[in-house]
């Protein structure tokens, strides 16, 4: 495993680990609610969806 | 023991429609989903489905939403701003607890954006950038068809999800 699999690795791990810790933890913002909160409004939601069609595109159309 | 109360045939309706069109819209995503599994990130018919599904989206998204978004974007960004400055200021309204976890939704956003940068920037084969993970897996058919599954899940939730209810839906 090299070292940049190693630092994904550890990231990742990072990232399942406080994703479960936010949603069980009320006093802690969760994903739900940074969701909630982006997707309240037009501009919000058509940013998040920019995101979204972003990466896809980069993902299922470009070389990455 | 008390018996619990009929539902109404109205909201048995309201139910049985809702989870006929889920199940309906579910299967149609996953077998899209096969079909573009067998395509490769050159072809043509990718490029037009991708975009295809993003316009779709985003016409969804306007069509849905309509007159049921919570806020409006100035009152979103007003908000948004006001709070980080709160937060700046040591005036959060959640106490300690919310602005540490919001300091370590921000440090693992940081960190992961930083790494893949320098990742990016060696350019070494030992360090392999977000993008090429994602190129390794999406590779094989199965890997690309189910990152697509996955990808086309999120755009649903960020189409349709998190809207104020429809009145004649009884939720606020």
């Amino acid at each position: 495993m090299s070292v940049g699999d190693t630092a994904w690795a550890v990231i990742a791990a990072a990232w399942l680990c406080w994703l479960v810790v936010s949603s069980t933890w009320s006093r802690v913002p969760s994903i739900t609610d940074f969701g909630r909160s982006l997707l309240g409004s037009w501009l919000g939601r058509y940013v998040a969806l920019a995101a979204w069609a972003g990466v896809g595109w980069h993902l299922f159309c470009q070389r990455p | 023991m008390r018996a619990r109360p009929a539902r109404s045939p109205r909201r048995w309706d309201t139910g049985t429609r809702r989870a006929a069109r889920w199940t309906a819209g579910t299967t149609a995503l996953l077998a899209f989903a096969a079909w573009e599994g067998t395509q490769s990130r050159r072809a043509t018919d990718a490029h037009w489905s991708v975009l295809g599904t993003i316009a779709c989206a985003l016409v969804a998204a306007a069509v849905a939403g309509r007159h049921l978004q919570r806020k409006s974007s100035v009152s979103w960004v007003r908000d948004g701003f006001g709070a980080i400055g709160d937060d700046l200021r040591g005036r959060s309204t959640g106490g300690m607890p919310m602005l540490a976890g919001a300091g370590i939704w921000a440090a693992l956003i940081v960190a992961t954006i930083s790494w893949d940068l320098y990742s990016f920037s060696l350019e070494v084969h030992s360090l392999p950038t977000l993008s090429r993970l994602f190129g390794d897996v999406t590779a094989h058919d199965w890997g690309r068809a189910l990152i697509f599954a996955g990808w086309l899940a999120l755009g649903a939730c960020l189409t349709f999800a998190w809207r104020r209810g429809r009145p004649d839906e009884g939720t606020p």
